[in-house]
């Protein structure tokens, strides 16, 4: 198990794809500094809200996801593919054991660099603001001051949640379709994004919704003011003192139970290959 | 107790047939899967590793089945067909991570690893990617994958495929060294003088049935309906044919070159028991008798009705 674990680590830290992973964690980055430069400076609450509202729909909803579906889809996919697949079921390991490992590894690696990108994008748009100043000239609407560090705590708190909930999903997707990386796509705008942001009650099946809960709780209640709610849903969406976090682990506990289930009894092998 | 037993077992892929309803056992020792491409037997190893789930029937190791079972598959090496590796690894990486991935420990892998690249004479390669390798290194680390955790049955497809003569020479050696050490090998080939020369024990498949099983004498023997065919050289082959003309169980003679008769018949052991007297009474020179026809090659074709490489 631990050489299995090794193992998923370097490769999920090498090839092409972590050069696409490089360039999609860049982009937000680049936008916030390009932004910074363009935009005149606002008062603290558009400061805020911009500022969440990039992290939030940027980082959140699509990077996250996005990085997650290319690792996802490559769990157990790229090894299908390759046919190196027989080498590690039929080795000292069950499929489901082969499995779990090679996704505890997966979802470590992407904490780290979905963090290191949570950091990066929060240095570019906070380091140089006069956070003092802002405040000092006026607060938030809450009354309390604007503390960027501590919301970024915060964004840390749930960002493993984000990574295991998608990361689990898009598992799920590669395991019952050879053409994951589409339907997880159409997944990805349809689900996460989409219906996420409609005004309506479907939105507490969508990940992003219950990502969102989380980060109230660990943040502030005003971030899900961000997203354009009806008042009559208001209570339905975000009742107050509930979490997005017990949802979203018993979600990953659900998907992942489905995932062994399936790598257990599916053979897994390109058809081509065993045909002769 | 039978090393693979299937039973009743059949494997379909959708509508098309991989393996149909075999029963048969493979033993101890060399085991030669024989057959043309597409006759199943990359179907039949993939059920023996697990990597396939049987459409009906069972097949069992060591009477136990197979599917998502480790502590049975990890007495298994198993070499696949074709490039089935991770190209940027070194060889030497993946054998220690497949050793490793076998449970053993990593001293007890690094070592096993270095046994088993030597014994396929990849140490000298051993730190190269394997995506730069040649066609036969490829398949000698394949090999020395299967070998590292010392397993107690290796099934190896097709194996000898893109090793040159000598290497293919030396994995045949390798080979009846482990047989000879108590492992027991499975192995497939559509090249079947290899086969032969590593053992007579063979299962025979074609179209997803199998067509022959045993020891490739006696599979020979039991095949009544086709005429042994016997060849002789011999100074004086006409005078030869002569004297064998009058036998009832001759069906046939043919000269194939000046010095060498060939005897088709129903019954060879009469034949044999016939020819030194006949030799001595017409004082012939012989040079030698052989079965010309009792070959995998030979056999493959009357069973199958076609060459071996078809």
């Amino acid at each position: 198990m631990v050489a299995l674990f090794w193992f998923t680590i370097r490769q999920c830290l090498r090839g092409r794809r972590l050069w696409l992973v490089a360039l999609l964690l860049a982009g937000p980055c680049s936008l916030a500094l390009l932004l910074r430069n363009f935009e005149p400076p606002g008062g603290v609450v558009e400061t805020w809200e911009a500022y969440h509202s990039a992290m939030l729909s940027l980082m959140f909803m699509a990077v996250l996801p996005l990085l997650c579906m290319l690792y996802g889809s490559a769990l157990i996919g790229s090894e299908v593919e390759a046919r190196t697949l027989v080498y590690l079921v039929t080795r000292r390991m069950r499929r489901a054991t082969v499995l779990l490992v090679r996704f505890t590894a997966t979802a470590l690696v992407l904490v780290a660099l979905f963090g290191v990108a949570v950091l990066a994008f929060h240095l570019c748009a906070v380091v140089g603001l006069d956070v003092k100043a802002l405040n000092t000239a006026g607060g938030l609407s809450s009354g309390q001051a604007w503390q960027p560090w501590s919301d970024l705590l915060g964004y840390f708190g749930a960002l493993p949640l984000g990574v295991v909930a998608f990361l689990a999903v898009f598992t799920l997707v590669s395991l019952l379709t050879s053409r994951s990386l589409t339907i997880s796509t159409m997944y990805i705008v349809i689900v996460e994004i989409v219906l996420s942001s409609l005004p309506v009650g479907a939105q507490v099946y969508t990940i992003t919704n219950q990502l969102r809960r989380s980060l109230a709780t660990f943040i502030s209640r005003d971030l899900l003011w961000l997203v354009e709610v009806p008042v009559t849903l208001q209570e339905e969406l975000y009742p107050v003192g509930a979490t997005g976090t017990i949802p979203l682990v018993m979600v990953v506990l659900a998907v992942m139970t489905s995932c062994c289930v399936l790598v257990s009894r599916r053979e897994l092998a390109p058809a081509k290959s065993v045909r002769e | 107790m039978a090393v693979i037993e299937l039973d009743r077992l059949s494997k379909w892929y959708g509508e098309v047939i991989g393996l149909n309803d075999v029963t048969a056992t493979v033993d101890s020792g060399i085991t030669g899967l024989i057959g043309p491409n597409g006759a199943g037997k990359s179907t039949l190893m993939g059920l023996a590793m697990g990597q396939l789930r049987p459409s009906t029937g069972s097949i069992r190791l060591w009477g136990k089945t197979v599917w998502d079972r480790p502590a049975v598959l990890s007495r298994v090496g198993y070499c696949p067909e074709g490039d089935v590796f991770w190209p940027e690894m070194t060889g030497q990486q993946f054998v220690y991570f497949l050793a490793r991935a076998s449970g053993l420990r990593r001293r007890a892998a690094r070592t096993a690893a270095l046994e088993a690249i030597d014994l396929t004479a990849m140490r000298e390669y051993m730190h190269r990617p394997i995506g730069t390798y040649s066609k036969g290194m490829r398949q000698r680390i394949k090999i020395a994958q299967a070998l590292a955790h010392m397993p107690r049955l290796l099934i190896l497809d097709e194996p000898f495929t893109g090793a040159d003569p000598v290497a293919r020479h030396d994995l045949a050696q390798l080979f009846h060294v482990l047989a000879s050490q108590g492992v027991d090998i499975l192995i497939s080939s559509h090249v079947l003088h290899e086969v032969e020369a590593l053992t007579k024990q063979i299962l025979m498949i074609d179209h997803g049935r199998i067509v022959a099983e045993g020891d490739l004498r006696e599979v020979r023997r039991r095949m009544h309906d086709r005429p042994h065919a016997i060849r002789v050289k011999v100074d004086q082959p006409r005078v030869l044919a002569s004297k064998l003309i009058g036998l009832p169980t001759v069906t046939g003679l043919k000269m194939t070159a000046e010095d060498t008769l060939i005897i088709e018949t129903s019954a060879p052991e009469k034949v044999y028991d016939r020819l030194p007297e006949m030799l001595l009474a017409g004082d012939l020179l012989v040079r030698e008798i052989a079965a010309a026809d009792a070959g995998l090659e030979a056999v493959f074709g009357y069973l199958t009705g076609r060459g071996a490489a078809d």
